[in-house]
């Protein structure tokens, strides 16, 4: 196997997920002796690190750590400079997201209950029932009703 | 007349047959449904059907869902079926904008009929939408739930058929690139 195979199973090394001791034994004995491999399993450990503490921090904004991971967040942010900028950026980040959205969802003024409720026929039921039948037929009875009496008086 | 305050007591409400509460209820969610299909869709079609579409099976199931506390969780997943369908209608796949893209954001509010007066969008506001359109969908999709609905890390899981450590490294990531994209207004 040469180094750009190695480079390429380290990931999986690294997270004990190669599913293959003979494999596995392999990788070590050659990272103790290809110095350019070792470089790239270190560089690999830090950046899958660096990514756990943004992931880390993230979750710590959203509350979703358990409380002792949370604690021990909380205690970087307080000791640590670069944790504690990482917790800013993706802070402000989160709440112009959240900012951004609300603005939006405010923003729509389409209101699509009636159209909804008349599709679902309960318009009547959410509304009530629509009184405009009855003072139809109110109008046009008073309205027979002045007819006749003005042909009665008249006699036209 | 009877005000309501929480989502959650217009459910119950509802659930017992009381249309006002049931109308009070739609009114209050339809804004969020509207803006989280405008942002999960990146076809520009139909907004409004889609919107509609997920109002009525909301009104039409309610009596089905057993815990109000749910409720949130539970419609987004109603949202999230439409959106996957008006996918796989499309046979459109997943696709990703290149940060170049300007025409698209300046598409949007006319595209989508949006009701929203063009000069509300600040140099800020459209280069938000235009970073967020531009995420992948996989993040785009745990962003829209994480920061418009609110939903916790397990509801997302849930409804992205994922796992917990997946959500919390996409969120992150997400943010990661809208962080980096975004820095001049941070």
């Amino acid at each position: 196997m040469n180094c750009e195979q190695i480079k390429k199973l380290l990931y999986f090394y690294i997270y004990d997920e190669l599913n293959n001791p003979e494999l596995d034994e392999y990788i070590s004995l050659h990272l103790e002796e290809c110095d350019e491999c070792y470089e790239f399993y270190e560089d690999l450990i830090d950046e899958i690190q660096e990514n756990k503490n943004i992931e880390s921090i993230s979750a710590y904004i959203d509350n979703e750590l358990s409380s002792k991971d949370s604690i021990q967040v909380k205690k970087n942010i307080i000791s640590n400079k670069n944790f504690r900028e990482e917790f800013e950026k993706l802070s402000e980040v989160s709440s112009l997201i959240k900012n951004f959205f609300s603005k939006q969802e405010y923003n729509v003024k389409n209101d699509y209950s009636k159209l909804i409720f008349r599709k679902l026929d309960l318009a009547e039921k959410v509304y009530g029932k629509s009184l405009f039948p009855e003072i139809v037929a109110i109008f046009v009875v008073i309205f027979i009703g002045l007819f006749i009496a003005t042909v009665a008086i008249f006699g036209i | 007349m009877q005000t309501y305050k929480s989502v959650e007591q217009l459910v119950v409400n509802a659930q017992k047959n009381d249309y006002k509460a049931l109308e009070e209820l739609v009114k209050k969610v339809q804004r969020k449904v509207y803006t989280t299909l405008l942002y999960l869709n990146k076809s520009e079609d139909n907004i409004s059907d889609m919107t509609q579409e997920a109002l009525i099976k909301m009104v039409k199931s309610l009596s089905s869902l057993k815990s109000p506390k749910a409720f949130n969780s539970w419609l987004n997943h109603i949202v999230m079926n439409i959106f996957y369908d008006s996918i796989r209608k499309k046979q459109h796949k997943p696709e990703m904008y290149s940060i170049e893209d300007d025409d698209r954001f300046h598409q949007i509010p006319d595209k989508f009929g949006l009701p929203i007066d063009k000069a509300i969008y600040s140099e800020a506001d459209k280069k938000i939408q235009k970073e967020i359109l531009n995420l992948p969908e996989h993040f785009r999709v745990v962003i829209i739930m994480r920061e418009l609905q609110g939903l916790s890390y397990e509801e997302i899981a849930n409804a992205t058929n994922t796992n917990l450590n997946t959500v919390k490294s996409r969120i992150a990531r997400a943010r990661e690139k809208l962080q980096i994209s975004l820095k001049n207004y941070i």
